[in-house]
């Protein structure tokens, strides 16, 4: 079943769950990390995208904890985020391949 | 102490979200926003502030959406989705005629000359506005209603633009009446798009209601009307009448949930109302004389009175806590 692309965000808040449960600031960081610090995810624009992401089933709740007397929660991709991530990541690879080979040709031809 | 203060500006900042968001993530939010600051860092920045609201606003606006809003403010974008309509026509009607009757008496050839192209355009964007209203209730689904009352809603300030170019009514006045009709209809389409529709809105406004929206509506409209009869003291009259009710009806309103919310969602596209009218009554009150003062804040009082007034037929129709709402039906 094919989807409609998911914005840059979200589809880096699944990416950086595909490594493992991790806490809000610790996908914020990941982002960043991920995309060459081109994205910076901030706490408003990430707490949307979670409940959003909870509220569809693509993401969960691992296990919460207290550090420093402060709640930490840890978010896990469900089956179908990883689904969502899977059929996304395969999008941009056929278009990202198809991109590259008539780079090539164009760069062929002009040289 | 700068880092509680810093927790208690973020707590504050929070309230941009849904409460049972921050029941949720409240915490965990501020544990994340206090980690990515600066030790150093006194207040939020501005690009917090911004993502904050953003966030927040986004937030609500899917939840509505998504049927998972606080039903208050769902309640309240139904009533909303009636009552705008009707705003809408009275606001039309209204000055219209207020128009008419003072342009009459100086330029009459030229709008006797216009006159059959203005009354045609009028009474086009009447039926239209009034086909909106009849139709709004019976359609149970909220597509196909969002679909009829664009139609009629975007007719209707077709009509208004026209009426503007043919006839210069609303002179002087094009693009705030241009931008108040756009925003009501934007406002207007979002309410039928995340309420529970129109039908609701019937059911909470109750004929009783409706009965008095009505006689409201003709009221304003002959208020206008006389208001080019150009008897200041009349019309000093009316206008403070208009002003003590404004605020009995914003004071009985803000006792029901969904009558203070309504008010709420009313103060975006009646923004010239709550900015400007106010501080124009006032001042209009201290150069009672000042025919530019007065003209100014006249303008305002059709939507000013509907609006208000909406309000207080609201609380008065026996829903703010005296009896408890209907379910919703869908």
């Amino acid at each position: 079943m094919s989807r409609s692309p998911i914005q840059e965000p979200t589809f880096l808040i699944l990416t950086a769950l595909a490594a493992g449960p991790q806490h809000g600031y610790g996908i914020m960081t990941d982002v960043a990390h991920i995309s060459g610090d081109r994205v910076k995810l901030r706490a408003g624009t990430l707490y949307a995208a979670l409940d959003r992401l909870r509220a569809e089933g693509n993401i969960d709740v691992d296990r919460e904890e207290v550090v420093d007397s402060r709640l930490r929660r840890y978010y896990k991709l469900t089956p179908a985020g990883i689904e969502i991530l899977n059929d996304q990541a395969a999008r941009m690879q056929v278009n990202a391949r198809v991109a590259v080979s008539r780079l090539k040709t164009l760069a062929a031809g002009l040289s | 102490m700068t880092a509680a203060r810093l927790e208690q500006r973020y707590r504050r900042l929070l309230a941009w979200f849904p409460a049972e968001h921050r029941r949720v993530y409240g915490e965990e939010m501020i544990g994340v926003l206090l980690a990515s600051g600066s030790d150093s860092q006194g207040r939020p920045r501005i690009a917090e502030i911004a993502d904050i609201a953003a966030g927040g606003l986004r937030t609500r606006l899917r939840r509505l959406r998504t049927g998972n809003g606080n039903p208050h403010w769902r309640d309240a974008l139904a009533v909303f989705s009636v009552v705008a309509p009707i705003v809408l026509f009275g606001w039309l009607a209204a000055g219209y005629l207020a128009e008419v009757e003072r342009a009459v008496p100086y330029h009459y050839q030229e709008v006797f000359s216009r006159v059959d192209a203005t009354l045609l355009t009028t009474l086009i964007a009447t039926a239209v506005a009034i086909a909106a209203l009849a139709i709004c209730p019976a359609l149970t689904r909220r597509g196909l209603t969002a679909i009829a009352a664009s139609i009629g809603i975007v007719a209707t300030v077709c009509a208004v633009i026209g009426l503007v170019q043919a006839f210069r009514v609303f002179a002087g006045q094009d693009d705030e009446l241009t931008l108040y009709l756009s925003v009501l209809a934007a406002m207007e389409i979002l309410a039928l798009v995340a309420s529970p529709g129109p039908a609701r809105g019937w059911q909470l406004l109750s004929r009783r209601g409706l009965i008095v929206l009505a006689a409201i509506s003709v009221a304003v409209i002959v208020a206008s009307a006389v208001s080019a009869t150009r008897n200041w003291d009349f019309v000093n009259v009316i206008s403070d009448v208009s002003g003590i009710v404004s605020v009995l009806g914003v004071a009985l309103t803000l006792r029901w949930p969904v009558g203070s919310r309504l008010l709420v969602l009313w103060a975006i596209p009646g923004y010239q109302f709550i900015g400007f009218a106010a501080a124009q009554y006032l001042f209009t009150r201290l150069q009672y004389s000042s025919w530019a003062a007065f003209t100014v804040e006249f303008r305002y009082l059709p939507t000013a009175v509907v609006a208000v007034l909406v309000g207080l037929a609201i609380w008065w129709s026996g829903h703010p806590g005296r009896r408890r709402a209907p379910e919703p039906s869908g």
